[in-house]
């Protein structure tokens, strides 16, 4: 399923010299494809961010509609919005971002547990650690984790309940090499297993994954 | 249970230290405000209790024992002791108008000699006119009162059928009292004519510190109720006018002391409980709102993989709850174990009468207590909740890169 944005924007109020709001994200439209890897680049302070959260439903935008199918993000309720992430999107935001009290594995699982029960989690989230090889920690607490294991486990987080849309916010900041690839690969082969997969980095490897690269600066998007 | 279910329970298991904070701030109010109360009402029981076993408007007793506070010190302190006067004096005072009801009573104690089992205050009472004693022993075991036969109070050790010795007289004990938290707890009570023999008994021993006097012609106070359309007052000033060598106290004065003593300990306690319930609340809005403002990067988590704004405040309640109700309970557990099986020590420490209430109104305070606390520690967290309720999960997560 595409993900389509039409002519959206993010306007914030911050009072200078000569206005009293900026654009963090100039109107624009943009289509997340299933099927391709896009990665989204630019330097901090962008827009990245503030694009990635628009599309996933986590920042209402100034104007314009965001439509996955039939349905439109902007038209739904918070409720309505946050099932609709939970059974469609895949974030993996950035920094660290464990829930302290539950062990890798719960933490894997638990978006399958908010509005469902489902079992074939516990095959899928042994089979994911196994691919991240973080398959030795599913009892550790996030404490105990690197930040490269920590970041391992939130993307398998992202990737439990098989999402049409991964929002994947600078994934690798805290991986080596291997891992880096090994992440860029997996979400590849994500992406042209049929989802749409919209990446946020500044690693210049990953254009080599990359289906589609956009770029953004001052808050305007363009065709990389 | 699956993980989002548990989540809350997972937070307060795995976090000990946080919940131990919280736990310990709602089980102090949930502790004061239970413990407080039981006390404060238990005095106020024992002081309505004391008021009922007095049972008279008026006390006659010798000069000397009132102005040696003697009467003071038995009825309310609880200490032992004796006083007589002359048995005419009760036919003086009933020869005054404006008495309803009119009762001797003599006194003794027990010496803490081999000649007697236990030392204790004794209390005789004529079963023909007494309206202090009497109804009470009648309400709590219905027995009548023979030569010989003593009815103790509650906190003393014998058990009815069995005997005591008082200057080598056996007695009988055929009855046990309630418990009525002041010091007819630890007394015995026998009819006039027992009285008689066992101060015979003491004055046989030459134990008793009134050498000289018989028996059968002493009294030692004399219980008056007034007729309606009297004034207690005037009765008394009547019998401090007309008749030599005793003092009328108006109860109600007598107790007065106490009573005042008890408004000043309520006021205190209240003060306290008052002051530690401000205490707590402010402590617990800081803790509640450090604790959870320091975990809202994990609730933008929760936000980011779906949780909605409802959900998520319903698992930060569930989580408090879980905090309040344990700590709740907690305290009145507390309360309850250091109040019921050390109030008789209380009593002791502040030197008045103490009642504790019956069972059901002990489960009142407990659940009262207990409700409170829980709404108290829930209010306390309402602001920090209803913050992370409003997060934007997308700055939080950039604030935190």
């Amino acid at each position: 399923m595409d993900l389509i944005a039409q002519r959206i924007s993010k306007q914030f109020s911050r009072i200078t010299k000569n206005s009293s709001h900026f654009y963090a994200v100039q109107e624009t439209d943009f289509a997340l494809e299933s099927g391709k890897l896009t990665i989204l680049e630019g330097r901090s302070g962008s827009g990245k961010t503030t694009m990635l959260n628009m599309l996933s439903g986590l920042l209402a935008p100034t104007s314009g509609k965001i439509m996955l199918g039939n349905t439109d993000l902007v038209s739904l309720n918070d409720d309505e919005l946050s099932h609709f992430r939970a059974e469609h999107f895949g974030v993996i935001p950035q920094g660290q971002s464990a829930i302290s009290s539950l062990t890798v594995f719960e933490n894997i699982i638990l978006p399958t547990t908010i509005y469902t029960n489902n079992s074939s989690a516990i095959e899928k989230a042994d089979d994911l650690m196994k691919k991240l090889g973080i398959e030795q920690l599913r009892d550790t607490m996030p404490n105990e984790l690197s930040g490269s294991e920590m970041r391992r486990m939130s993307i398998a987080r992202a990737l439990i309940h098989e999402p049409d849309v991964i929002f994947a916010d600078e994934p690798t900041g805290d991986l080596d090499d291997e891992n880096t690839q090994l992440v860029f690969s997996i979400l590849r082969d994500i992406a042209h297993s049929g989802k749409a997969v919209l990446l946020i980095t500044h690693e210049k490897d990953a254009e080599n994954y990359a289906d589609k690269v956009f770029h953004m600066s001052g808050g305007v998007l363009t065709d990389g | 249970m699956n993980v989002y279910q548990k989540l809350p329970l997972c937070n307060v298991k795995r976090k000990p230290l946080k919940t131990a904070i919280l736990m310990f701030l709602v089980a102090l109010l949930a502790f004061t405000a239970f413990g407080g109360v039981l006390i404060t009402y238990s005095l106020q029981n024992g002081m309505l209790s004391l008021n009922n076993r007095l049972g008279a408007d008026i006390m006659v007793v010798p000069d000397e024992a009132a102005e040696r506070k003697d009467l003071q010190n038995i009825v309310l302190q609880g200490n032992k002791g004796y006083f007589y006067m002359d048995k005419s004096k009760l036919d003086e005072v009933c020869a005054l108008e404006g008495i309803e009801e009119i009762s001797p009573q003599v006194f003794l104690c027990s010496a803490s000699a081999g000649c007697c089992s236990v030392a204790v205050q004794i209390m005789g009472f004529d079963p023909d006119t007494d309206f202090c004693i009497r109804p009470w022993i009648e309400d709590d075991t219905n027995v009548k009162l023979n030569e010989y036969d003593i009815v103790i109070g509650s906190d003393l050790s014998a058990d009815v059928g069995e005997s005591i010795r008082f200057y080598d007289v056996s007695c009988n004990v055929v009855g046990k009292l309630k418990k009525t938290g002041t010091h007819y707890d630890t007394c015995a009570f026998a009819n006039n004519d027992t009285l008689k023999i066992l101060i015979n008994g003491s004055l046989g021993k030459g134990l008793n510190t009134y050498k000289e006097i018989d028996p059968d012609k002493v009294i030692s106070c004399i219980m008056i109720n007034v007729q309606d359309g009297y004034s207690i007052d005037d009765l008394v000033n009547d019998i401090n006018l007309r008749i030599n060598g005793v003092t009328a106290v108006r109860t109600a004065t007598m107790i007065s002391g106490v009573s005042s003593g008890l408004v000043g300990i309520s006021k205190t306690i209240s003060v306290l409980i008052i002051a530690i319930w401000i205490l707590a609340f402010i402590i617990m809005f800081l803790a509640f709102s450090m604790t959870l403002n320091e975990r809202k990067k994990e609730f933008a988590v929760l936000r980011v993989i779906g949780v909605s704004r409802k959900k998520l405040t319903t698992s930060v309640w569930k989580e408090i709850l879980l905090i309040c109700v344990c700590g709740g309970f907690a305290g009145v557990i507390l309360g309850f174990i250091v109040v019921v099986p050390f109030s008789d020590l209380i009593r002791q420490q502040l030197d008045m009468p103490m009642l504790l209430p019956n069972g059901d109104k002990i489960v009142l305070y407990l659940v009262s207590a207990l409700v409170g606390s829980i709404a108290a520690g829930s209010f306390a967290s309402l602001f920090a909740v209803h913050r992370i309720s409003r997060i934007d999960a997308g700055l939080i997560l950039r604030e935190g890169q």
